[in-house]
């Protein structure tokens, strides 16, 4: 299985997508998962358009993506978590 | 690890306002005390309209963490603010859905990937209802403060260069 590379993106790229990046990456060694985590705002995921495999972000996506967009927002509240990490995995194990 | 400033000087009770008014305060407030810089206060405010930040949480208490770009930024604050009657704020990665939002904590960063601990506290915290709710209920700057002190690893002195 080729290593993944998962976009982690908000508006600033300093604050929820740190969370984020770490539940993933957290999760992916739990599942021994080898990924490649790239924490980035969500205005520079165009410079990753070629290359990425799935998008993660807590911000809103107004473009379409040749890969599937994941909201992350259950990592910071809590709600609907499990569902979110179960999307997450099933894109890492394709 | 990444330390936080946070003091009495940095928390508002019963805040009124509408919401741009509310931000606006809270961020004029860290320029005084030293903490950001000027352009603190417009890169909330547009940031906050861009990518909004309204969080909904387990109970019935929404929370908001307005923040943006490092370069703003002086030291890594949070300054907290219970506002009066709850305050509709856009739900964060939603284009139409707001909350009504009854705590901000606006987070002041001044580096990238350094505050991991302190945001995996505050997410933790947000998933607390009882902790959420008493936080609410505060009377005093001093109770909120020490709330906070206890759930979240802050330890920051605001230095000697005021």
């Amino acid at each position: 299985m080729a290593k993944k590379q998962v976009l982690v993106a908000c508006g600033a790229g300093i604050a929820t997508s740190t969370v984020v990046n770490s539940a993933i990456e957290e999760m992916a060694k739990e599942h021994k998962i080898d990924v490649n985590l790239i924490q980035i705002k969500i205005a520079e995921v165009n410079a990753y358009v070629d290359t990425a495999d799935l998008l993660v972000t807590t911000a809103m996506v107004k473009t379409s993506y040749p890969f599937p967009v994941i909201n992350a927002r259950s990592f910071l509240t809590g709600i609907g978590l499990e569902e979110t990490k179960d999307q997450i995995l099933d894109e890492l194990k394709k | 690890m990444a330390e936080f400033y946070l003091d009495e000087t940095l928390v508002f009770l019963q805040m009124t306002g509408t919401r741009e008014e509310m931000l606006r305060e809270m961020a004029e407030n860290l320029v005084k005390e030293n903490l950001v810089e000027a352009s603190f206060v417009s890169g909330i405010i547009e940031r906050e309209k861009e990518y909004p930040t309204g969080l909904p949480t387990a109970s019935s208490i929404s929370v908001a963490i307005p923040h943006t770009d490092i370069e703003h930024v002086k030291k890594n604050a949070i300054s907290i603010a219970l506002l009066q009657e709850p305050a509709a704020f856009q739900v964060m990665g939603e284009a139409s859905m707001v909350t009504p939002v009854s705590i901000i904590f606006m987070l002041a960063m001044q580096q990238s990937h350094a505050q991991l601990r302190l945001l995996r506290d505050l997410m933790n915290f947000f998933q607390d209802e009882t902790t959420l709710q008493v936080l609410y209920e505060s009377k005093t700057k001093e109770d909120v403060v020490k709330l906070i002190d206890r759930k979240l690893s802050l330890s920051a002195s605001k230095g000697g260069d005021r």
